[in-house]
């Protein structure tokens, strides 16, 4: 049987590069799956050139090619996480963590409906400080994939997560009104309770996670 | 052909989960040839619907994945967890259920009283 040889499975690197597959472990597989299918219609059809078998493979990946698998694959594993997200954020609306959950809303309520001159000076500096430190998290982070050598899929997803907590705030705008009504503080401190409880999932659980499935991910490419 | 390709498609995971099942593991192209050889060519996977479904399964941990070097490239192997084990005989048996009623419906006397 007609076997591909190291020079035409380094072309298959470059096609899928060439076609916005940027992560290693994606590429990996698409190499092997187009690489069986080129050996396989060698088999059937052995005048056939390399390049025409490879566009012959890659027409049955459909309209949108290799990007189409990569978003998709990337839509499931956020799917994923906001899926624990959600579980993980519910479980602080049943017994026993819901006392946490009252009592952090409370204080929250206390601070919103009696807002000092001090408070909201101290809430605006939180708010900046926050700001800042998610942002530069995430630009290292960003930073960090970006000079790796070899990029897998799991870290554009840590990178997508690492991002919210900065999103959040720039979309929510988290303030302290003076004279506000029951509306507004009722409304301030439920998003707030929910962010608090947002960011503390994420940094105590998801990133974790995240963190040991690139750690696993790492480790499997490296054995071979 | 076609339409029966849509019968298929609603039953992709199961079929995937029995065949890792059957053989241990699998890498993808595999996968895609053994349905083809199993349905002697009536069922095609094609790989924009096999790959997510293979990852939706490795994100939801009934699949795991190994890696190997075959013909100077690496191969990704999916293969079965235990919850992945698991979760094949429960969907083997609705499978089953479902082939059961409608084969009840198809063959059954009362098919004009539905």
């Amino acid at each position: 049987m007609k076997k591909l040889s190291q020079e035409q499975i380094d072309q298959l690197f470059v096609f899928t590069k060439k076609h916005l597959v940027e992560h290693y472990d994606v590429q990996v597989e698409l190499v092997d799956h187009l690489a069986n299918a080129i050996e396989a219609e060698w088999e059937i059809n052995p005048n056939i050139s390399f390049t025409a078998a490879l566009e012959k493979e890659y027409k049955n990946f459909g309209v949108f090619g290799f990007s189409g698998l990569v978003e998709q694959k990337q839509a499931t594993l956020q799917n994923h996480y906001w899926n624990v997200i959600k579980r993980e954020i519910r479980s602080f609306f049943s017994i026993p963590k819901i006392v946490l959950t009252l009592a952090l809303f409370y204080v929250l309520f206390r601070f919103y409906s009696n807002p000092t001159e001090l408070g909201e000076q101290l809430w605006f500096s939180l708010e900046v400080v926050l700001l800042i430190m998610t942002l530069a998290l995430w630009i290292y982070q960003y930073r960090k994939i970006k000079n790796s050598h070899k990029k897998y899929l799991i870290q554009s997803i840590s990178n997508y997560f690492y991002s919210l907590p900065c999103t959040l705030i720039v979309f929510f705008g988290f303030s302290v009104k003076s004279n506000p009504s029951l509306f507004t503080i009722v409304l301030s401190s439920t998003t707030t309770t929910l962010y608090i409880l947002f960011v503390a999932v994420l940094f105590f659980k998801i990133i974790p996670l995240i963190k040991n499935e690139i750690g696993l991910t790492e480790k499997k490419f490296q054995h071979i | 052909m076609k339409k029966q390709q849509q019968l298929y498609k609603g039953s992709l995971n199961t079929i995937i989960m029995k065949l890792l099942e059957q053989n241990g593991k699998m890498y993808g192209y595999e996968i895609t040839q053994k349905v083809k050889e199993i349905t002697q060519g009536e069922m095609n996977i094609t790989e924009g619907a096999l790959y997510p479904a293979l990852h939706k399964m490795e994100a939801e941990g009934f699949l795991d994945v190994e890696m190997d070097k075959v013909d100077g490239r690496i191969r990704k192997y999916y293969k079965l967890t235990e919850s992945g084990v698991k979760e094949t005989v429960s969907r083997m048996e609705e499978l089953e259920n479902f082939i059961r009623n409608m084969q009840n419906i198809v063959t059954g006397p009362d098919l004009k009283t539905i």
